[in-house]
């Protein structure tokens, strides 16, 4: 989400946020019969109105708005599958698991966007002690520009760079 | 008459323990509205998906095909009300919202103001005689109190909605431990009980449903002569 949230551990609030709403059991069945009534994944909600009706933000408010507007941007994010956003292919992808006859739990992380510019969704087992097969759901991250603090000391060594940014940088789908 | 050592006709428990019940789940949602605003975690839920799930199972209870009248007790800032409107927006509704908290009533009123069909009232019983009524998680907060009060809590709840509602009322408990609260903290209960004593003490029928996903159940309370 690089400058669009101040707080380095926001990326890593929100991700455990998706992890823990789309783990496997109790959760997965709350997010499948949510899905059967409202159909939050799906063309009638963007990926940022989903979030917000799911609580899944930061507890920071004053981060929410960057987190928003990143989920945004991803409309600009290229994905694996030809011709489909990187926004429009999240909403896909956790909509065919959800109302699938056997939906998997969702991990949702991020890679290098140096390694891989696109949202990328795969199969497999995150999870290393878990024999558990997830849907896996990754987005491109760069590392970001330092970002000053106050003393003068830098951010740390990554965050999640605006999806824009990278889509600019290694062009459109 | 008398149910459960109660007056049958006089609603809401009563005596100096459940007042301090009353009391201090005031003060609880009064401070959950003031840390979280008007949003689902002033009612201590976790988003606005799982609440409006909760209301779409409550209201199950009621038709909406001829004009009704409908008592939501324990209305927080008035959700319930917001989701009827957008789920049966050609319903006709008399609705009253009743809470504990006159912070709540108040958010309610201004989120709903220029509706007259849309009412709030501070309270802890239903207040008038309507075709139906819910109450979405006033159960559940037990805030410490021993097991018997809360329950003597909960049978007064029952028997108000059971008194003021014509066509039948809808409550909903939680069935699933959170390893982050101790057992004084989240009151949950299997579905028996509760059918039991509706059956038994307040003479309805009552259908349990189930199985939508959050861990808790929703009795679906009627007259037995209309079931």
């Amino acid at each position: 989400m690089g400058g669009l949230v101040k707080r380095q551990k926001t990326t890593g609030e929100v991700l455990h946020n998706l992890n823990t709403r789309f783990a496997p059991g109790e959760p997965l069945q709350e997010m499948v019969q949510l899905q059967k009534e409202f159909q939050i994944f799906s063309s009638k909600y963007s990926l940022q109105q989903a979030h917000r009706l799911l609580n899944v933000g930061p507890s920071d408010h004053s981060e929410r708005a960057g987190v928003y507007r990143a989920l945004d941007r991803l409309k600009l994010v290229p994905s694996d599958m030809e011709g489909v956003n990187g926004h429009d292919r999240i909403i896909r992808a956790r909509q065919e698991n959800l109302e699938s006859s056997s939906p998997l739990p969702m991990f949702t992380k991020t890679h290098k966007g140096s390694e891989d510019k696109r949202v990328v969704v795969t199969r497999g087992k995150p999870i290393p002690h878990e024999d558990q097969e997830y849907l896996i759901i990754s987005t491109p991250t760069v590392p970001s520009k330092a970002v000053p603090m106050p003393g003068g000391r830098s951010a740390g060594p990554k965050q999640p760079a605006s999806p824009k940014r990278a889509a600019r940088k290694k062009g459109p789908s | 008459m008398t149910v459960g050592g109660r007056r049958r006709d006089s609603g809401a428990a009563c005596g100096p323990e459940l007042e301090g019940v009353f009391r201090s789940v005031e003060d609880y949602y009064t401070d959950k509205l003031t840390e979280h605003g008007a949003t689902p975690l002033g009612v201590d839920w976790s988003c606005q998906a799982t609440q409006w799930l909760r209301f779409v199972q409550l209201l199950r209870i009621c038709r909406f095909d001829t004009a009704v009248s409908l008592n939501d007790l324990g209305c927080g800032y008035g959700e319930l009300a917001t989701f009827l409107h957008q789920r049966y927006p050609r319903a006709s509704v008399d609705y009253l919202g009743i809470d504990l908290s006159p912070a709540m009533v108040q958010r309610a009123r201004r989120r709903h103001r220029g509706d007259p069909a849309t009412r709030f009232a501070v309270g802890r019983t239903c207040q008038r005689q309507a075709d139906y009524s819910v109450a979405s998680g006033i159960m559940n907060v037990q805030l410490g109190f021993s097991l018997s009060l809360w329950e003597d809590f909960v049978r007064g709840i029952l028997l108000d909605m059971h008194c003021h509602s014509r066509q039948g009322f809808a409550v909903n408990f939680c069935v699933s431990r959170r390893p982050d609260l101790r057992d004084d903290e989240l009151y949950c209960s299997a579905p028996d009980p509760w059918v039991r004593y509706c059956e038994a003490e307040l003479g309805c029928s009552v259908e349990v449903v189930a199985d939508y996903g959050l861990g808790e159940y929703t009795l679906m309370v009627r007259p037995e002569h209309l079931s």
